[in-house]
């Protein structure tokens, strides 16, 4: 999968799924997912399952700070760096 | 599949059992009506090993796995009657000794963990708020930086185990901008100024077992005392339930085998219409349907315990467990109380005091409500 790729994906995910919206515009990359409250703890559960799944990765709970969750970008380079 | 254990298994679980039978029988009734708990009882666990049973060596815990501690805690629950004691050391166990063993320094814990296991120190988790239960995350304490400290200010209230804990596991927002992800944990002793500890609370059950409001006001803490990373307490809190919901029931699978003996001698014993109670299918499919309970119950603990030996937990099934064996221990005592008839409705045949203290089970850890929305969503419904 191409860098950029994630990106999308994530956001394609979050617009979709947690947003319940079809324009994956109305989210920026480095939109704060947490200050605007697009995600909460349910949220975060459904994600982290979509995350494992996807891209195959395992998301440690020491992970689960705003450094990694605040937007689509952060989220994007966890998984990279996973 | 192999349902087998293993001999270390049966060892260790036939000793717990000895253990449970011959050193934690006391005058339950009274202490029961009192609300008194069992400090002695609380050290004789943590000399046995009970408190420190899954947590490393080094930290004077006994490295046992998980299925090996859970079917400890099966042989408890058989031999134990006092749900209270039981439950405080599960609380102990899954909320405070795991979250410090999971997310804490080697300095946490040496000073928290390690006296924890040998029974010297008793933990509790504050999390719930008077206005925060179920939406645990809307929680409104606050803990501010000032240099190197954090000032708490807030209130906790159902902490478990409190009025006779030494620190506290205290959940609170660093940064409320960020939500949920704006929540720390920190481990506050309880002689740190500002922090003030509640009178127990009176409940139905589980009364041996004290709980209470836990107040901060301007409790200042070293940033030494936070737990995680800044911001993590979330995930903290939702690991430390992934063990509590897991596991905190596992006694009662114990206590419904317990119950189905008492409940078969019983039906076997008392006559009517000049035969055994047990005669009457009525009565007879009670037990049936208890041990079918039972059976269900076990098979689902142990699941659980073996995914998270396997390192593969599954949040599906925990949820799946906790919201069985809660209802159907609940029925189970129940049922138990109906076929000892007016007996089972006195304290002197201790079987109404299992229902009282099976009551609590649907609500702590997540509520059967909040185990079927977990469940649900994993539904994608
Ligand atoms: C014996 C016992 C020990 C406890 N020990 C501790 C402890 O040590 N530390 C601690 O922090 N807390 C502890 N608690 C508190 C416990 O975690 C809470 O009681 C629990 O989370 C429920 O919160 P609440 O009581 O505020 O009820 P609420 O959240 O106000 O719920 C009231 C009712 O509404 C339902 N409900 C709420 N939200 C939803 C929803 N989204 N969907 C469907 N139904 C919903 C609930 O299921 C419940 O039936 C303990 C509780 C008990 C009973």
């Amino acid at each position: 999968m191409k860098a950029d790729d994630v990106e999308t994906t994530i956001r394609r995910y979050i617009v979709n799924e947690i947003m319940f919206k079809k324009d994956e515009s109305v989210l920026e990359f480095d939109a704060s997912l947490l200050e605007q409250g697009v995600l909460d703890s349910a949220a975060m559960v459904e994600l982290i399952a979509f995350l494992e799944g996807e891209f195959g990765i395992s998301v440690a709970r020491t992970d689960m700070v705003p450094e990694n969750f605040e937007t689509v970008s952060s989220i994007a380079q966890y998984v990279r760096s996973q | 599949m192999d349902f087998s254990l293993s001999d270390e298994q049966r060892t260790l679980r036939d000793a717990t059992l000895d253990f449970a039978k011959k050193e934690l029988q006391d005058d339950l009734i009274a202490r029961d009506r009192d609300g008194v708990f069992p400090e002695d009882l609380w050290k004789k666990c943590a000399t046995f090993g009970i408190q420190g049973m899954p947590f490393p060596q080094a930290y004077g815990g006994g490295d046992s796995d998980i299925l090996t501690t859970v079917l400890a805690m099966e042989a408890l629950g058989y031999g134990c009657k006092d749900n209270g004691l039981l439950f405080a050391l599960n609380a102990q166990m899954w909320s405070v000794q795991m979250p410090i063993h999971m997310f804490g320094t080697d300095e946490q814990k040496k000073k928290y963990l390690t006296p924890m296991c040998k029974g010297d120190l008793i933990g509790a988790h504050g999390m719930s708020e008077p206005g925060s239960g179920s939406d645990a995350f809307s929680l409104t304490t606050t803990a501010r930086k000032e240099g190197n400290s954090y000032i708490l200010n807030g209130a906790k209230t159902f902490v478990s185990n409190a009025p006779v804990a030494d620190m506290f596991v205290v959940f609170a927002n660093t940064n409320r901008s960020k939500g949920f992800m704006g929540i720390s944990a920190f481990l506050i002793d309880r002689n740190t100024e500002g922090l003030q500890v509640g009178k127990n609370i009176g409940k139905m059950g589980l009364r041996t077992s004290p709980w209470s409001e836990v107040v901060m006001e301007d409790c200042r803490i070293d940033e030494g005392q936070r737990l995680g990373k800044e911001g993590n307490g979330a995930g903290i809190f939702e690991d430390s339930m992934a063990w509590e919901r897991s596991f905190i029931l596992a006694n009662y699978v114990g206590g419904m085998e317990r119950q189905i003996e008492t409940c078969i001698t019983y039906a076997k014993t008392r006559r009517q219409f000049g035969q055994p109670i047990s005669k009457f299918q009525a009565v007879a499919n009670r037990i049936v349907d208890m041990k079918v309970r039972l059976e269900t119950a076990r098979n689902l603990l142990y699941k659980v315990a073996w995914m998270m030996d396997k390192g593969s937990p599954s949040v599906l099934d925990a949820a799946i467990l906790k919201l069985y064996l809660s209802e159907n221990w609940i029925k189970s005592c129940m049922d138990a109380t109906q076929i000892h008839g007016g007996y089972g409705f006195t304290t002197e045949y201790e079987v109404e005091r299992d229902l009282r203290d099976a009551v609590g089970s649907t609500l702590y850890s997540g509520t059967s409500e909040m185990q079927r929305n977990l469940i649900a969503r994993h539904l994608r419904l």
